[in-house]
């Protein structure tokens, strides 16, 4: 089984929600992954995180980040709210954690969007955060990087 | 002076609904209105569309229950091609039912564990950042372990036989357009990779003991709590055994009393009106021989298990017979027992999926059949939320020219309004603080219903929790909120 899996969040239909997706797309098919597409996150992919060693989330973001995107480390620590409609990959970490006493290596990767409205295809700058944020996570894979987090 | 309080929306439920509560002069409840706000409108703008558009259109209905418009609208649209629900092929009847059963059971662990086990665990006045399955996960691990692996297995089910677990496609006019594979079925009965469909029938039993032991020992709690008296509608096979799929539609009234005789479902509309209220976009059925006021039904699991003579199950029978043993009535009105009826489905659904796993027809690839075409097509089943109704009508063209949908949760509209209003009077009786716990007492019993109000209304939902209490003239005296 393939050791590192990334999941890619967003819609699609919402122009730079699809972000996630996009950016998912280009690492179907590579053999070094296991790629899977969210609309939101559920209960349940906390199990299947815990058959990772090592966890991708992938999600368009709202916020201006510096360069385009954000690389965050996470702990599964925090952000469980009432409801399980959809869930912060924090929480799915927390939850695989508690659950399933496995905790892999899991970053959530930011890359920021600009427009969310209605309608397919991304903005042009989002299309450069893709980009940006894409040779980011190619030279953390190839170098096999600590993340800088 | 009089008071409003509004609970905006209700949390833990698929979709977006509201509550408002009307306080008399003395304090004391006076009127309480369960709201749907949102409105999409499918049955307008699916007209227009070809035929063969319309099961893989209505699946956007919901993100939890494609399956069943899925499922039911290809039921119509098979009469549009001249195919009766009987001359399916064997191998196509049976995928279809599989993929109906992997998604009843997916969709009730969804709800027990997910929605409404931290209710059962923690209390009706729990803190409410406790009340979620991370909670329950803390508190006992193994039950939401399982609660989890059971939702999976029956995703997984949906996906092995539609492609996808929200939004797949396996029907066509007439059938199925794919089998399912040896290495496909042997996947959920070697447990290998999952647990297996044997360990899905353990673990149902198992959460059975479970709410059978809560009810012991929160008996006042269960029985008390939200019951209301309602009639109850289902399906029923020819020997009036439960039947989830398709079958004849019975009602009784709340003393159990049989009302609507096992009528064929695509009889319906001689037997069902419905009623709009200018304070909700959802619906009002009722039985039209009855009127509005005494023609309503509860739909559901628990209205299923009241309608039936037996379920055609073993296990799931034994509990069935236990229930009513415990319960000690002919009839069950007890809304908090709708989640003791949901598992007993639970359970009979994997004995259901085993046994097709295990037939003969489940890899057979005789998939589809062809007929003469008509310009009507009526698809009923029970969902997992009780029974729902497509209809469609076509023009020379194959174009749609009408649609109705009835969903399971527009047949329970009066049901959860009636359920409101007195768990309303129940708690909230005296003027003073109200409480969010209070207030999460009345959404506890509208969960029971386990409404999905995207499909009630077709429209999505989303899920902060804003509860506001209101005084003379509307004015805002307090604000209930969660982060």
């Amino acid at each position: 089984m393939r050791k590192i899996l990334l999941i890619g969040i967003g819609n699609k239909g919402r122009g730079d929600d699809g972000l996630g997706w996009a950016f998912a797309d280009r690492l179907t098919g590579d053999d070094r992954f296991e790629v899977v597409y969210r609309y939101q996150l559920q209960v349940e992919d906390a199990e299947l995180i815990s058959r990772y060693d090592r966890v991708w989330f992938i999600d368009a973001s709202h916020e201006a980040l510096p360069g385009g995107f954000s690389c965050e480390r996470l702990r599964g620590q925090g952000r469980f709210t009432y409801t399980t409609h959809s869930l912060h990959p924090e929480a799915v970490l927390q939850l695989c954690h508690q659950l399933f006493g496995k905790r892999p290596e899991t970053c959530l990767l930011g890359i920021s969007g600009e427009d969310f409205e209605l309608g397919h295809g991304m903005s042009v700058a989002a299309a450069g955060h893709l980009e940006q944020a894409f040779l980011y996570f190619l030279e953390m894979m190839e170098a096999h990087k600590e993340l800088k987090v | 002076m009089s008071r409003k309080i509004i609970i905006d929306p209700v949390t833990r439920v698929e979709g977006h609904g509201r509550v408002t509560i009307h306080l008399d002069d003395a304090g004391k409840v006076d009127k309480t209105y369960f709201h749907i706000v949102e409105f999409r409108g499918f049955e307008r703008f699916i007209q227009g569309h070809p035929y063969w558009e319309v099961p893989v259109l209505v699946q956007r209905l919901c993100g939890i229950c494609p399956v069943s418009h899925h499922l039911a609208a290809s039921k119509a649209i098979d009469q549009l091609v001249g195919i009766d629900p009987g001359d399916l092929s064997a191998p196509a009847d049976a995928l279809r039912r599989l993929l109906h059963y992997a998604q009843i059971f997916q969709s009730h662990a969804l709800h027990f564990f997910y929605l409404a086990s931290p209710d059962l665990l923690f209390g009706v006045d729990a803190p409410e950042l406790k009340r979620n399955v991370m909670a329950v996960a803390m508190e006992d691990r193994e039950l939401a372990r399982q609660g989890i692996l059971m939702r999976k297995f029956g995703q997984e089910l949906i996906e092995a036989i539609a492609g996808k677990k929200i939004h797949g496609l396996t029907c066509l006019p007439g059938g199925v357009h794919k089998a399912l594979t040896k290495t496909e079925r042997d996947y959920f009965l070697d447990g290998k990779a999952i647990p297996s469909v044997d360990e899905m029938i353990t673990w149902s039993l198992g959460i059975l003991d479970f709410i059978k032991e809560y009810h012991s020992e929160h008996r006042t709690f269960m029985d008390a709590f939200a019951s209301v008296p309602s009639g109850h509608l289902g399906m029923v096979s020819d020997r009036g055994d439960l039947e989830l799929y398709h079958g004849n539609l019975r009602s009784i009234d709340p003393a159990g009393k049989v009302r609507l005789d096992d009528i064929p479902t695509d009889a319906y509309p001689e037997y069902f009106s419905e009623h709009v209220e200018r304070w909700s976009y959802m619906k009002f059925p009722y039985l039209t021989k009855q009127g509005l006021e005494q023609g309503w039904n509860r739909v559901g699991p628990l209205a299923r298990i009241n309608v039936c003579d037996r379920i055609p199950t073993p296990l799931a029978e034994r509990e069935r017979q236990l229930f009513f043993a415990i319960s000690g009535e002919g009839v069950n009105n007890h809304t908090m027992h709708t989640h003791w009826a949901r598992l007993i489905e639970l359970l009979h659904c994997a004995e259901l999926i085993k046994e097709l796993l295990n037939g003969p027809e489940i890899l057979g690839t005789d998939l589809v059949r062809e007929g003469t075409p008509r310009k009507e097509g009526i698809g009923i089943l029970e969902a997992p939320r009780g029974t729902l109704i497509h209809h469609y009508e076509v023009d020379d063209h194959g174009m749609i020219t009408r649609c109705n949908l009835i969903v399971s949760t527009t047949h329970n509209n009066e049901a959860m309004n009636r359920t409101v209003n007195k768990v309303a009077q129940d708690v909230i009786s005296e003027q003073g603080t109200i409480t969010e716990g209070m207030l999460n007492q009345v959404e506890v019993a509208i969960r029971a219903y386990d409404p999905c109000l995207s499909c009630a209304t077709q429209a999505l939902g989303k899920m902060p929790l804003l509860a506001e209490l209101y005084g003379p003239d509307d004015k805002l005296l307090k604000t209930v909120s969660t982060p």
